[in-house]
């Protein structure tokens, strides 16, 4: 069991413990000068925005999720997997990119103006940073939380309808046992995301009025080079999270919904066979994820519900689609030569480092997060203290400023004569595994727990023990968020510019690099292109995993 | 049943992963040792696709027997404080591209020894006297306010009068002189011109200007796609528009006088190839590497550009400020004037 610690631990430690210890190192050295920081007036403000900001983000994103998605769930839409692989799109734009959709949707002579055709204000304030914010998270967060309701076990919803649940009552007893750990997990995503967020706050806020401590970060490293101080802030924002680390817990941890939620149906009848993969499963089986076997059919939904759904759906996709219709109509510009111009340039080299450097990264990151939550899951009974304290330590860790930690790492390395720059590829590998790790432990942790909890007695019974357990039994169970851990360290590692922008230069290059050196050189038309055409290799490539595990999931 | 390999890469996958670290240590290792080598520091616009890097390095390469590596950064303020952290442990032999803005910190950091490098006759960049040792200037450009002519047909005469005429407000896009150096010079600039006056003028910019980015590119991005008609930049982005795109559209307002950006090469300390990297800042000023530098990196060259056969014609017929502002700002100064415009524009 311990093996299942492993990889995550390495990460860890190689990737944060060691760079960061460095850090701490040089940052009592001067220990006076590192705390003159918190005599800058700015830093206050700095820090009531970005707390603030990144609250008020991560509460609409998870609302506006939860509506989307329970209208969503378990209803035949038309498009629904059209609007899902859309879903997919903007968590894997660079954040300079989402800045300028958004400019091109609704700047002043953005999409939105000149359709209405009079010049629109709503940009450069604090409320657009957090409409971007929304933009950038909420369809990550539907897609999680439609995840999460699709797997509650069909038996469950037949049961609560033959004792005549509705309501409140339906959504206290069926509904929020299991989704209350994924609301929490995406509540605190969102805000770390949004904690940490530099260039999108200082494009659309308007003035520095709207900073955050990452620009603080950034403006110490480059003005004072004062890598001390940068530490403390970046060691402050790490604690903006220790109060909602300690809300978090108090979510997940009350044993008493566990109960109810998990353990209760492993007693069940339908338990039983479902462990047995010798058995054919049949349709009673509670499918995790979204077997279009399941589907409710619309003829189905009642009228009120139709148009209401309808509307909120259109709704969202509107919101979702107009930022990167700006962006397809901002290519659309002299296309055909920009399109010339960026395949005679190192287009398809850029394309295959993004790919050559995003797919081991994801593959990585799923499954050392896989066997990391299969772990806390088998120690969570005996060890409950400990594995509540590595679950905080994966938030801890994520809260900590990226330009820090990159920063810290090359330190680190170069201070050990490794050349980081001579090959770029294992260390960016690396680096993103690492930093994707969080958002797929997070992802795969509530649907681990829960087999476990359901088939763990069944699976040893069986005598189905290490990696023939993850294959019969997690496999079948989890594909579906083992298949959206992938993507989304996919999409991370494919959109990462910071962390490539520090590692790179020279022959290197991937998708976003490429792009921004396109717009470094003047080039904005072609840069469009590439933008829209990243955008298409993502959705293709998610389009196609959807319709694999889709396919599967039909066959069974 | 798909997965049925998995259990072996997830084996792999704990030995990979350990070994990673390891790994990036390996290809260190496994560098051949059979010609010198050359690293330069240096910021990201030079090294990509479309600026003069590449060309550059093939150029130098057949002159010096050795190899040529670039290490690229965000831009000259990022490299110059990635030196300075990295110390004596630096890989850098050369650091190419900081600009006047923080040139008296660099002189001052003593991290850098003399170029030994004199610097020719007909040298035109604007560089104070007390850098001559140490920096050795490749290009330059002047900091201006770029419109766009089809929006704005009265274009700002000076600074005074970009700042108080009311047509103006909110037309401008300004950089984050915490996170950009053109921000940074900016704001070096408006300060030269209102000395103790600064608090009050950096209010009336407040109104001129739409929003704020964090650099260059998202600035001049948003400039492009039609969001504001003005934006910090230099004269020389005109020259590109004109020359690639044919376009007569974007063009450069002219003050009386312009803040001069000289961009600098100097010799690394704590190098172990400090010969070389003198041969390659010489050669940085030899005509034709001039000619690629400001063709490329649409800056002015650092040499009169009558000394550089077959410079492009738009660079030698373009229309330079009547006077230059040089001034330098210290480290003290820098964080001074970034406090101040953070108290006028909080």
């Amino acid at each position: 069991m311990v093996l299942n610690f492993v990889p995550a631990l390495t990460l860890f430690v190689c990737g944060i413990v060691i760079p960061v210890s460095h850090l701490l190192v040089l940052c009592f050295r001067d220990f006076s000068t590192s705390l003159s920081v918190f005599s800058q007036p700015w830093l206050w403000s700095a820090l009531s925005f970005s707390l603030w900001q990144a609250l008020v983000s991560a509460l609409l994103s998870v609302l506006f999720a939860v509506i989307v998605a329970a209208v969503l769930a378990n209803r035949k839409w038309p498009g629904r997997r059209l609007l899902m692989v859309l879903s997919s799109l903007p968590f894997a734009l660079p954040s300079v990119l989402v800045g300028f959709a958004f400019v091109l949707a609704y700047g002043r002579s953005g999409f939105v103006a000149r359709s209405l055709g009079f010049e629109i204000r709503v940009l450069y304030n604090a409320f657009a940073v957090i409409a971007a914010h929304v933009f950038f998270n909420l369809p990550f967060a539907t897609r999680q939380l439609l995840d999460a309701l699709e797997s509650i076990p069909k038996e469950h919803i037949r049961s609560a309808k033959l004792l005549g649940m509705k309501g409140f009552l339906y959504w206290r007893i069926v509904v929020w046992p299991h989704v209350r750990i994924t609301l929490a997990n995406l509540f605190v995503l969102i805000f770390i995301l949004c904690l940490s967020s530099f260039a999108l706050v200082l494009m659309l806020g308007g003035g520095p009025q709207a900073s955050t401590l990452e620009v603080v970060v950034y403006q110490l490293l480059r003005l004072d080079a004062d890598l001390s101080g940068a530490s403390v802030v970046a060691l402050l924002q790490m604690s903006l999270l220790l109060p909602i680390v300690f809300l978090y817990r108090r979510i997940t941890q009350s044993r008493t919904h566990w109960k109810t939620a998990n353990v209760g149906p492993s007693a069940g009848p339908s338990a039983g066979p479902s462990a047995d993969p010798n058995v054919d499963p049949s349709a009673e089986r509670s499918v995790v994820g979204v077997g279009s076997v399941g589907l409710q059919s619309l003829s189905e939904v009642s009228w009120t519900m139709f148009f209401l759904g309808g509307f909120t759906l259109f709704l969202y996709a509107l919101y979702i689609a107009l930022p990167l219709l700006g962006l397809a109509s901002d290519a659309s510009k002299g296309f055909v030569s920009s399109l010339e111009f960026i395949f005679q340039s190192s287009f398809l080299d850029a394309l295959w480092g993004s790919v050559s450097l995003a797919f081991p990264s994801a593959f990585g990151c799923m499954l050392s997060s896989w066997m990391f939550v299969r772990g806390i899951a088998v120690i969570q009974k005996q060890f409950p203290r400990l594995s509540g304290w590595g679950v905080d330590a994966v938030w801890l860790v994520m809260g900590l400023s990226p330009t820090v930690l990159t920063l810290a790492w090359i330190v680190t390395l170069s201070s050990h004569d490794v050349d980081v720059f001579g090959n770029p590829y294992p260390v960016l590998i690396f680096v993103h595994t690492l930093l994707a790790l969080p958002l797929c432990v997070r992802t795969l942790l509530p649907s681990a727990l829960s087999v476990h909890n359901r088939l763990d007695r069944s699976a040893r019974s069986l005598g189905l023990l290490g990696t023939s357990r993850m294959r019969f039994v997690e496999w079948p169970e989890m594909r579906r968020p083992l298949l959206s851990a992938f993507l989304l360290a996919f999409a991370f590692s494919f959109g990462d510019v910071s962390g490539v922008l520090m590692f790179g230069g020279g022959n290197f290059r991937t998708l976003p690099l490429f792009i921004f050196e396109l717009m470094g050189a003047y080039r904005f038309g072609p840069a469009a292109v590439a933008s829209v055409l990243l955008a298409l290799v993502c959705v293709s490539f998610f389009w196609i995993s959807e319709l694999f595990v889709g396919r599967t999931e039909e066959r069974k | 049943m798909k997965f049925f390999f998995l259990g072996k890469v997830v084996s792999i996958f704990n030995v990979l992963s350990i070994g990673l670290l390891g790994l990036s240590s390996l290809t260190a290792l496994a560098a051949p040792e059979a010609k010198k080598t050359l690293t330069v520091y240096t910021y990201s616009a030079l090294t990509s696709e479309w600026g003069p890097g590449a060309l550059l390095r093939a150029m130098f390469e057949k002159e010096c027997n050795c190899e040529l590596k670039y290490v690229a950064v965000d831009d000259g303020a990022a490299l110059f404080k990635r030196i300075k952290l990295e110390g004596n442990k630096t890989k850098a032999e050369v650091a190419l591209g900081f600009d006047s803005s923080i040139a008296a910190d660099v002189v001052a950091s003593k991290l850098f020894v003399d170029s030994e490098v004199t610097l020719p006759q007909n040298l035109v960049a604007p560089v104070a006297e007390s850098l001559r040792a140490q920096l050795v200037p490749f290009d330059y450009g002047w900091l201006a306010v770029m419109y766009d002519s089809q929006k704005i047909k009265m274009p700002p005469k000076d600074m005074d009068d970009l700042l108080s005429r009311p047509e103006f407000a909110k037309q401008l896009l300004l950089e984050d002189p915490r996170t950009s150096a053109p921000g940074l010079a900016f704001l070096v600039w408006l300060d030269e011109l209102y000395a103790s006056k600064l608090p009050e003028q950096l209010q009336k910019l407040r109104k001129q200007t739409l929003t704020v980015s964090s650099g260059w590119t998202a600035a001049y991005g948003l400039f492009t796609k039609g969001e504001a008609p003005m934006v910090i930049s230099y004269t020389s982005s005109e020259l590109y528009h004109r020359v690639v795109e044919k376009k007569e559209r974007y063009k450069a307002a002219l003050f009386p006088a312009h803040y001069a950006v000289t961009e600098f090469g100097a010799v690394v300390k704590a190098g172990n190839q400090k010969d070389l990297a003198r041969k390659f800042l010489k050669f940085l000023l030899a005509p034709q590497s001039q000619k690629i530098l400001a063709e490329k990196n649409w800056m002015y060259p650092a040499l009169n550009v009558r000394a550089i056969p077959g410079l492009n014609d738009a660079f030698v017929n373009s229309v330079q400020p009547a006077k230059a502002l040089t001034a330098k700002a210290e480290l003290e100064t820098q964080k001074r004037l970034v406090n101040v415009w953070l108290n006028a524009f909080r």
